[in-house]
């Protein structure tokens, strides 16, 4: 066999694009970013004028949206160069979007099943930084099992519809100006994945009020969102009426592949290394070849994905392993660390440096939003192994 | 940078798996294992021909990716180790020298096997006349009771050597071992001469050969621990989906299924790594060390305890002879002292992470502009 290795991430074309962005990071991040000498933004309130003015910097350089159609302001580029760009910002320990929702999973969302004139209102100002989404899916009595939420969506008259319901963990919900909110418009017995919609809800609507949750790494951008008779128009329904599983199995895929750590990970055991200098090898070494996997199983993935022009399943992998290697890498800073690693208090905005910390917190959080680890191999072993569905009670 | 297969080479591997399953079935593996040191693998020998397998060692077309999947089908089918010892000798041949024996061993013709491991040569060639005498023992050789020569390593005057033997006769006994699903055999050679010709490779050449040969067999074990995880793996997924108790399949209980869930991310994960590895001996990549050192870890991490999980999930049947489980689980131990165990391979990592660091992690302070 004389067939040529097809390494796509090794094509020439790839490289220059590394470069590029190796040297953009550089030019652009703050002075002293990722160290203590860094001037953070000392208020929530300042943090988002910064990370908005970042989103607003990647979107005029051409990085904001590199997979979205270029007419919606996107770059018109494959997975392979997201991928690139993913990489490159955890290498350079870049901020995530400040709007998270709306770039990876509200606007792949709206590209595949939003209408012509949504796709005109909002796609654009998601990459601009100018609309923040946060994504009104979970509810106090409906988390993993998000099929038997009970918001409820009543029509009002032929003009539009009037929602009612509570939703909880909608992050960054009080700094939003919009949300993709799932209700439903038909109780089906038996069958709680229809009647299900996908709406479209400004938060300034009437009837809507937000409630910010104090959280465990001192954040409270996780958030209760109550609706109370909220109108919406008809047109604010995203795909068909009472199909709007089919909008959050989508957006939930996207969100898995957005949340897949493992160019995190490569960073934290990077300076999990320094930090341990010399002590736990055999331990660290784990980490390493662990980090080092699922780097490539990303990347693989990805090459798959690229090809089959869509994200799967296999996206639950790679959200899966990284997020419970990160709890594996700080573990083992928390028990060999010193007294430092408990000293100081937890703060959420430290602008690319490392607080133990605050990741030890936040490793907690990984494995749980965006589907906890145990769904996530629910689907695995249900979707990828073709292992049967455990039966149970439905609501 | 990644690793994703060829159309052709994807093609290579389903007709491999096809072949080698209609060549070898299980039961035919399960039978074999019950006789492991004079059992014949000719069948799947052959077919492994017809498919060109023995081709894929040749330097000069073959790359180690390539044989290494052949490595990875063959586990798969829970072959005995023949592709992978004949496959990594031929390469060891082509950076010697222009031995007359190489188109035969391309072609198949002769099949060849290689003991290189300083652990297991203690072995010692010097000057007689026109030719060499040996003194000392090879301990564990793959598949040396099927082989028609043997490439070797031996202490030379000067440094190491790189010796083909062949006709050695009753000197090759096989051993029983733990491992059942491959034949190995000791080699006894006090007091053997061997004509000049018989050595391949000395000094600088042999020293690089050699070392290059331990890379290489590294990569290639780790693709047998891809191949046969992946093997027990989905033996025991069809089961879990078959075996019913509490009137449901047991692959529905989330206590089982979350088991098999994590075997199939950790093997996911061994195959990324192993084809990343392979792919960065081909291309001499500026992370190789790495990259092989992290693969043979994760395999020797990875291979037992999945081998593990699947005894754990078949439950009684598992641990017995009737299902191949146990052949894994003890292929996994052998694997892991092939090439550096998983510790040693650990210690490699850290060694060698500097390869990676700076393409992982931006250094403090990158950021500020040059001043």
């Amino acid at each position: 066999m004389t067939a040529p290795t097809l390494a796509p991430f090794a094509e020439p074309v790839v490289a220059d694009l590394r470069a590029e962005l190796r040297a953009w990071f550089v030019r652009e991040l703050p002075t002293g970013w990722g160290t203590a000498a860094y001037n953070a933004p000392n208020d929530e309130d300042a943090e988002l004028v910064f990370l908005r003015a970042w989103q607003r910097k990647l979107y005029d350089a051409g990085w904001a949206g590199i997979t979205w159609p270029t007419e919606y302001g996107g770059r018109g580029a494959s997975l392979l160069h997201q991928a690139v760009f993913v990489e490159e910002r955890d290498r350079a320990k870049a901020p995530l979007d400040v709007g998270i929702v709306g770039t990876q999973m509200v606007g792949p969302m709206l590209i595949r099943h939003g209408s012509p004139e949504q796709k005109e209102r909002y796609l654009r100002r998601i990459l601009t930084g100018e609309d923040l989404w946060c994504q009104g899916f979970s509810e106090p009595g409906s988390g993993s099992d998000l099929a038997s939420l009970r918001t409820r969506a009543v029509p009002a008259g032929d003009d539009g519809w009037l929602l009612s319901g509570q939703k909880v963990w909608t992050s960054r919900a009080h700094q939003a100006d919009l949300m993709i909110l799932l209700a439903r418009t038909e109780s089906v017995p038996g069958a709680p994945h229809r009647g299900i919609s996908a709406f479209v809800v400004p938060m300034d609507t009437p009837g809507l009020t937000v409630r910010a949750i104090r959280q465990v790494n001192g954040s409270h951008d996780f958030c209760e969102v109550f609706l109370d008779d909220a109108f919406v128009p008809a047109d604010a329904v995203v795909g068909d009426v009472g199909r709007g599983w089919t909008i959050a199995i989508s957006t939930l895929s996207f969100e898995r592949f957005a949340t897949t750590r493992a160019f995190e990970m490569r960073n934290l055991v990077t300076e999990l290394e320094g930090y341990l200098d010399g002590r736990a090898g055999d331990e660290l070494a784990r980490h390493i070849c662990d980090a080092h996997a699922a780097g490539l199983s990303y990347q693989r993935m990805v090459a798959r994905m690229a090809v089959r022009g869509e994200i799967g399943v296999d996206a639950s992998v790679g959200k899966l392993f990284s997020t419970e290697l990160g709890q594996r890498i700080v573990a083992t800073a928390m028990a060999t660390g010193g007294d430092d690693v408990v000293s100081a208090p937890v703060t959420t905005w430290r602008g690319g440096e490392l607080s133990w910390s605050l990741e030890f917190v936040n490793s907690l959080k990984n494995t749980i939003a965006a589907g906890t680890s145990q769904i996530q191999r629910n689907i695995i072993g249900e979707r990828v192994l073709g292992l049967p569905r455990e039966e149970g009670p439905r609501s | 940078v990644s690793i994703s297969l060829t159309a052709e080479q994807d093609e290579f591997v389903s007709a491999l798996r096809a072949a080698f399953a209609k060549a070898s079935p299980i039961e035919a593996v399960l039978s074999a294992a019950e006789e492991p040191c004079t059992r014949s693998d000719a069948n799947s020998w052959a077919v492994a021909v017809a498919m060109g397998v023995p081709e894929l060692g040749a330097l000069a077309d073959g790359t180690l990716l390539d044989l290494a999947l052949a490595v990875e089908e063959a586990a798969y089918a829970v072959l005995p180790g023949t592709v992978l010892a004949h496959g990594l000798a031929v390469r060891l041949a082509g950076r010697c020298s222009e031995a007359p024996f190489v188109a035969d061993l391309t072609s198949g013709r002769r099949r060849a096997s290689i003991c290189v491991e300083r652990q297991h040569t203690m072995l010692s060639a010097r000057r007689s006349g026109d030719g060499w005498v040996l003194a000392g023992s090879l301990s564990f050789v793959l598949e040396g009771h099927t082989a028609d020569l043997l490439l070797v390593r031996a202490d030379g005057p000067d440094g190491p050597l790189v010796l083909a033997l062949t006709d050695l006769g009753d000197a090759v006994q096989p051993v029983d071992t733990f491992d059942p699903s491959r034949g190995w055999a000791r080699v006894g050679l006090d007091a053997v001469t061997v004509p000049d010709s018989a050595v391949l490779a000395t000094g600088d050449v042999a020293a690089r050969a050699l070392d290059t040969t331990l890379v290489e067999g590294a990569v290639l074990v780790a693709f047998d621990a891809a191949g046969s995880s992946r093997r027990t793996l989905d033996d025991a997924i069809e089961y879990a989906r078959q075996r019913e108790q509490f009137g449901r399949p047991i692959g529905s209980f989330q206590a089982v299924k979350h088991l098999l869930v994590d075997a199939h991310v950790a093997v996911d994960e061994l195959q990324a790594a192993s084809r990343y590895a392979a792919w960065a001996v081909d291309v001499d990549a500026s992370d190789v060390g790495f990259a092989v050192h992290a693969a043979k870890a994760l395999a020797g991490q990875i291979h037992p305890s999945v081998a593990a999980t699947a005894v754990q999930v078949l439950g009684g049947i598992g641990f017995t002879r009737e299902l191949p489980a146990h052949l894994h689980v003890k292929r996994a131990q052998v694997d892991d002292r092939m090439f550096g165990s998983a510790a040693e391979h650990r210690r490699g990592v850290l060694a060698t992470f500097g390869e990676v660091r700076d393409s992982w992690s931006a250094a403090a302070g990158a950021h500020d502009k040059g001043n």
